[in-house]
């Protein structure tokens, strides 16, 4: 999904044209998508224009890179701790 | 209009232990270092806690969490199981298979008792909604912590004024 709206705005026509799966799914994910702040969308006529949503898409990223930031710096704190504890 | 890069996530740290014994640490013992208090399923809103995380050592095991009231909440499949070398697995983390993130991490030795651990992050985008609302948990937990903490800190110094 985020492959076909790397491309550029698309309708769920166009977004589900590309998958192995049924338009209601799509619309149902895109819908979570949306909801989490990573896909805007837009009436254009009657269809709906589904867009990457820049700013949501780097939260999500810087989160996750600093999520793993903390959690393996915790895991080399226990790995290191347990070593001296031996 | 700013382009977000959709390129894997990829976080290297060294640790002063064997690759053997790295990954035993990482996978057997994973519920002793993850955070569990602010990154799973567990609901905090909901009064739901995340009490155990455990990864079956396998391909196609499961990797799970442990909720408070007994309940069992699959994260994803074990895709690689290589002890001293290569774990991997989906972290859908409640997602459809299709959704599926790759989380993956190699052991590399540096020296007998020193390695060098890579954790790569595929398709990170796909997290959707479960990653907004990890997202809110945490940041719940964080306001908790902050207000709660900083507001006795407050209190205490007021008292003592």
């Amino acid at each position: 999904m985020f492959e076909t709206l790397r491309a550029g705005p698309a309708s769920v026509g166009e977004i589900a044209a590309g998958l192995p799966v049924s338009r209601p799914a799509v619309s149902q994910h895109l819908k979570a998508l949306k909801q989490a702040g990573l896909v805007r969308d837009e009436a254009r006529g009657t269809a709906r224009i589904y867009r990457i949503h820049a700013e949501g898409l780097r939260e999500l990223r810087d989160w996750l890179d600093g999520f793993w930031d903390d959690a393996l710096a915790r895991f080399k704190d226990y790995a290191e701790s347990e070593d001296e504890r031996r | 209009m700013s382009v977000v890069e959709i390129s894997p996530i990829v976080k290297s740290i060294d640790v002063a232990r064997s690759a053997g014994d790295a990954f035993r640490m990482f996978t057997a013992e994973i519920d002793k270092w993850y955070p569990l208090e602010t990154h799973t399923r567990a609901k905090s809103s909901a009064g739901e806690k995340t009490i155990g995380l455990k990864v079956e050592p396998r391909v196609g095991g499961r990797v799970f969490e442990t909720l408070n009231d007994g309940r069992e909440l699959d994260w994803g499949q074990v895709t690689a199981y290589q002890p001293g070398a290569h774990f991997a697995m989906q972290w859908r983390l409640g997602r459809p298979a299709a959704d599926a993130t790759d989380v993956s991490v190699r052991f590399e030795a540096l020296s007998d008792a020193s390695c060098r651990v890579t954790l790569t992050h595929e398709n990170w985008e796909r997290m959707g909604e479960e990653g907004a609302k990890m997202r809110e948990n945490y940041n719940n937990g964080w306001v908790t912590v902050f207000e709660q903490r900083f507001g006795e800190y407050v209190a205490d110094l007021r008292r003592d004024a």
